[in-house]
């Protein structure tokens, strides 16, 4: 790929590496390792799973393309798995779908446009794995990937930064297109996407000499899917719903080491389904980390985070996390990063009520700059 | 959602892009220092980041670590000719003069266009300015090393000769005798002299030119800093008779005796003849033998036109003070009045590209490389990078996003917005959802 990558590089007269570029991304870049997440149930759901977990090696390769021009790769190779008490497990294995994106930066830092393509590359999986499929969606018990295979897609955006006095404002758009896709290996079953539609408005400043701050706010909003088959899904459509994120952040720099706090909150509108819509849902997320200069190479930044779901028909789940952030910069373009966190929740069992949880995070990534 | 919503939305993305062309760029705050200093610890190689780094060291005076930073950007990108401009400027910063001049004209070698040479001409100008009163702090600084050492006796250093009159119109002429003076003895091949601008500095520096008033001893001992073994120092004014009168005298560095003496008057038209006589009596008491073909130099005249002589010397009196726009114009003035005054049009040309290169800023000088007056804000949270890598990748999503993510920008890692569709659909979302996938089968099954 890298070699195609290269060639088309050539062919578009890309700057020599180290040449003045304004490109959002002026440099080669690679990235892989090994991303693991686990949640164990204590006392099971009410179809008694024990454990889901998932590993995924991601891939991401990001190519300068002349002066103001980049394309990144992305995708993933994962192996989700659900446990049940009763011994019986269930995994799905494969590719996840393929993001192919070019940025074009008009104007050194002030704007840019993207055009992402997204390649079906993604494993379609027989529907007696969709429990193992569904259990890696969430959003509230994250997994490193959520997704794997759906259709063609194309998504257009542009994003535009200016100044206002102090503070930084970034504005974005886009727009997503996915084709139709076979969801299910097995089963004729197509589904329909409709498009999506996201604006982004930020704000960010530089607070006293140390301090940094950002503010933003996504808001999605779809047309209605729709899907036609025969067996397990029949006929029907789904509004997935409206969502907003809100961001707030503040990063303060203490010597050669940074305090940061981040925190998101996720609100989704209340879907419609010709099936079971799922209810408006809330998840909000925060988390408090210290990167410590430990040596000129090494950074340790400890983590605790709180997550808090609440969907609307009942009560949801809670989770805190504590675990540590580890960088190292082996040579001068190779670096790698091992991320490390535990911690106890609970997600809320319409029969059983509460059911306590583990979650378990490793992550193991190398960065390749050139 | 309905078509005309999808448009709308559309429109707005399209219009956004539209936007892009507007807007001045920025430079990095010294504000946000720490912020870059503690990127570049996670990308101590990375040019950009080391490149807005540079940008804010030196805008916060920090000349040392600019220079550290615009080192790696140059080991990287050796072509980066905005980087190499602000090495220079980060030189003069440094007072590392010569290294500056080395930037400058390397950066000159390159043929650049007319506007950008013509700052960077401007630059070594003034840098000939810097260095000259640098020299002359040194050498103030090492008077007592310098006084034991004795100065070369064919070396002759002119002073700016003393108006004692009222009128001030002629004051002027203090630099202009002294540098017709500087002409003439520069004709004689036995002898070397200090230029004009080197022995300024040095009094400049000794802060005697505003006095103009210098004494044998004085003048000796400027002339051990210069290492002129001789001093001319000399006064004019209007007699009584409404001529013009000269004095001049050599003292000798060595001994501050005053080796020979020259003086006459002659009306004012007839500056330039008394000047020559001067020279010539002032040569014939220091014993020094002229050829044919000196003597014949000397009598040259630069400009018949007294006029324009008199704007060249306001020139110089300007050029002296450091205001350079002052002095281009009554250089050109001189030159327009004379076309064949070829100092006052090699002045003009000077002092023109010096006023040019000192009003210009390092950002500017780099701009016009192409890396913009400000080529933009730096990948430090206050810059608009950030602020915009943020935006793109939180609506069109790529893996690539994890590449920026540094401890220093403010991470968040929110979750996806693109659903797991079918999932969704099924309402499965989530172990503790999964377990009403069995009655979703049901539910939606086909009869």
């Amino acid at each position: 790929m890298r070699q195609r990558l290269l060639l088309l590089a050539l062919a578009l007269g890309a700057a020599p590496v180290g040449a003045q570029n304004v490109a959002l991304y002026d440099h080669w870049n690679g990235l892989t390792g090994v991303l693991y997440q686990n949640y164990h149930f204590d006392q099971g759901l009410v179809n008694g799973v024990e454990t889901s977990a998932q590993w995924a090696i991601p891939i991401v390769a990001v190519a300068p393309l002349g002066r103001g021009m980049s394309l990144d790769l992305s995708t993933n190779y994962a192996h989700s798995t659900v446990t049940l008490y009763s011994g019986q497990s269930q995994s799905l294995s494969g590719l996840t779908d393929t993001q192919l994106r070019w940025l074009y930066t008009l104007g050194r830092d002030r704007a840019v446009t993207s055009l992402s393509v997204n390649l079906p590359t993604g494993v379609h999986f027989p529907v007696s794995d969709l429990s193992v499929s569904g259990s890696v969606g969430s959003n509230f018990l994250s997994y490193p990937v959520s997704t794997y295979g759906t259709g063609f897609g194309v998504t257009g955006g542009a994003a535009y930064a200016t100044r206002a006095g102090s503070w930084n404002v970034g504005l974005a758009g886009s727009l997503r297109y996915l084709a139709n896709y076979k969801p299910f290996s097995d089963q004729g079953v197509e589904y329909k996407p409709g498009m999506e539609g996201r604006i982004r408005g930020a704000l960010d400043r530089i607070v006293g000499q140390n301090g940094h701050i950002v503010m933003g706010l996504t808001y999605s909003t779809f047309s209605t899917d729709t899907y036609n088959g025969s067996g397990t899904f029949t006929a029907g459509w789904y509004d997935p719903g409206s969502r907003f994120i809100g961001e707030l952040g503040y990063a303060r720099l203490l010597g050669r080491n940074t305090l940061t706090f981040a925190a998101w909150d996720y609100y989704r509108l209340e879907s419609g389904a010709s099936a079971s819509p799922p209810p408006k849902e809330n998840i909000f997320d925060a988390e408090l980390r210290f990167a410590w200069q430990a040596a000129q190479k090494l950074q340790v930044e400890p983590v605790v985070g709180f997550r808090q779901w609440s969907p609307a028909d009942y009560r949801g789940g809670r989770l805190a996390t504590f675990g540590a952030n580890l960088r190292y910069a082996f040579a001068e373009r190779f670096s790698g990063q091992l991320t490390g966190r535990y911690g106890p929740g609970w997600v809320y069992d319409p029969t059983l009520g509460r059911a306590d949880l583990q979650s378990t995070t490793l992550y193991l990534l190398g960065r390749y700059q050139y | 959602m309905t078509v005309s919503r999808w448009l709308a939305l559309l429109a707005a993305c399209v219009g956004l892009s539209a936007c892009a062309s507007g807007g001045a760029p920025m430079t990095p705050a010294p504000a946000d220092l720490k912020t870059l200093e503690a990127q570049r610890a996670q990308h101590p190689t990375d040019p950009a980041l080391n490149f807005q780094l540079a940008k804010a060291y030196y805008a916060s005076d920090r000349f040392a670590d600019a220079r550290q930073a615009l080192a790696i950007v140059l080991t990287q990108q050796p072509t980066n000719d905005a980087a190499r401009a602000y090495l220079g400027f980060t030189y003069e910063g440094l007072e590392q003069f010569d290294s500056a001049r080395a930037v400058y004209t390397q950066l000159l070698a390159k043929q650049p266009k007319g506007d950008v040479a013509k700052l960077l001409n401007g630059r070594l100008a003034l840098l000939t300015r810097h260095e000259l009163h640098a020299q002359a702090r040194l050498a103030i600084a090492r008077e007592a090393q310098l006084s034991k050492t004795p100065p070369d006796p064919h070396t002759v250093a002119v002073f700016p000769f003393h108006y004692t009159g009222a009128d001030s119109s002629l004051r002027p002429l203090e630099r202009g005798i002294a540098a017709l003076m500087i002409t003439d003895f520069g004709r004689v091949h036995s002898l070397r002299l200090v230029e004009r601008e080197r022995l300024q500095a040095l009094l400049d520096e000794m802060q005697l030119a505003a006095s103009g008033r210098v004494d044998p001893s004085t003048g000796a001992r400027s002339g051990k800093l210069v290492g002129a073994g001789q001093v001319v120092q000399g006064q004019f004014a209007m007699t009584p008779s409404a001529n013009l009168r000269i004095d001049a005298a050599v003292v000798r560095a060595g001994d501050a005796q005053v080796a020979a003496t020259g003086s006459g008057q002659d009306r004012l038209q007839g500056l330039f003849d008394l000047e020559k006589s001067v020279v010539f009596q002032l040569l014939a008491k220091m014993n020094v033998p002229l050829t044919p073909a000196e003597s014949v130099a000397i009598n040259q005249r630069p400009t018949r036109d007294l006029q324009a002589f008199l704007l060249y010397s306001r020139g110089l009196e300007a050029q002296d003070r450091g205001d350079f726009r002052a002095a281009a114009a009554d250089f050109q003035g001189a030159s327009q009045r004379d076309p064949g005054f070829q100092a006052a049009g090699t002045q003009a040309q000077g002092a023109s590209q010096a006023a040019a290169g000192g009003s210009a800023s390092a950002p500017e000088v780099a701009g016009a490389f192409g890396g913009g007056p400000a080529p933009g804000p730096a990948p430090g949270p206050s810059e608009n990078t950030t602020t915009l890598t943020s935006a793109i990748n939180s609506t069109v999503p790529s893996g690539a996003g994890i590449v920026t993510s540094t401890p220093t920008t403010v991470q968040i890692t929110t979750p996806p917005t693109d659903p797991n569709r079918i999932c969704e659909a099924a309402g499965c979302a989530g172990p503790q959802r999964a377990t009403l996938i069995g009655s979703l089968i049901i539910i939606i099954q086909r009869p």
